[in-house]
């Protein structure tokens, strides 16, 4: 014979599946949009891996051409917080996608509605007009 | 259950049905913000999507004279956010200028965490333009 859990046994587990549901809620829902925008002429896409140089202040030493907007939007709920870290991985493939070699002019903007924190990276994409 | 408390969880059941199916109920936009600026069609166009893009719309409508995004919705903790449609149309001014009028729609379902963005494009694309070189 099966025994049925009595009131307090069944309080636990009510309150430890709301716990999941609540901390699955909270930390499961953020999205990230990203694009890039040419300025002018268009480049062919770099491979995946292509390694990008990230510069969050000053510039690159060689010559080089701005060719692109890139934008990385992010927004989590619950009061979670963006990190620079957290968009640097779509600004990366952005700059790829775009051809560019680097990414410079970073600027940071946050914002919230609510329980939502909104983060946005807007930067530009470059390309070296001669090697490194 | 009585009659009463039958047509709440009806009510209820209504309401987050419309809501996990993504049916919106959407009010009416505000009065909106007006500007002008003394810069080519072109420039006024770009800036507004991009303008659009910092604020989290993704564009639905894009014409020569009118820029319309959506801001995905998002489930939260208690109210999440997300689904208000912002709205930028243009206009020629005359003397080369351009005249804008941004406007957010809200919807009905999940107001409690939507915003005003008429405010944060208007800001955006007077930043984006005053960078930019005049006529």
């Amino acid at each position: 014979m099966t025994k049925r859990p009595v009131g307090r046994h069944r309080f636990a587990i009510g309150a430890h599946a709301a716990l999941w549901v609540l901390l699955g809620l909270a930390g499961g829902c953020a999205t990230t949009q990203s694009r890039h925008e040419f300025l002018a002429e268009r480049y062919p896409p770099r491979a995946a891996d292509a390694a990008v140089e990230v510069f969050r202040s000053g510039l690159p030493q060689v010559p080089f051409k701005r060719i692109a907007r890139l934008d990385v939007h992010l927004e989590k709920t619950g009061f979670v917080t963006s990190r620079f870290e957290d968009a640097l991985p779509e600004l990366k493939t952005q700059a790829r996608q775009a051809g560019a070699d680097a990414i410079i002019e970073i600027d940071e903007r946050r914002s919230q509605v609510l329980e939502t924190m909104v983060y946005h990276v807007t930067a530009t994409a470059v390309r070296y007009t001669s090697t490194p | 259950m009585s009659l009463e408390n039958m047509r709440g969880a009806v009510a209820l059941a209504s309401v987050l049905i419309f809501g996990m199916l993504g049916t919106e109920i959407v009010l009416a936009a505000d009065k909106g913000l007006q500007a002008t600026f003394d810069q080519p069609m072109s420039s006024v166009h770009k800036a507004a999507v991009d303008a659009l893009s910092v604020i989290g719309c993704t564009i639905k409508k894009e014409e020569a004279t009118l820029v319309e995004g959506k801001r995905e919705h998002k489930v939260g903790l208690f109210v999440g956010s997300g689904g208000e449609t912002v709205t930028v149309t243009l206009s020629e001014a005359g003397g080369g200028k351009v005249a804008v009028d941004i406007r957010t729609a809200k919807t009905f379902v999940g107001g409690a965490g939507q915003k005003n963005w008429d405010q944060p494009v208007l800001d955006d694309m007077t930043k984006a333009l005053a960078a930019a070189p005049a006529h």
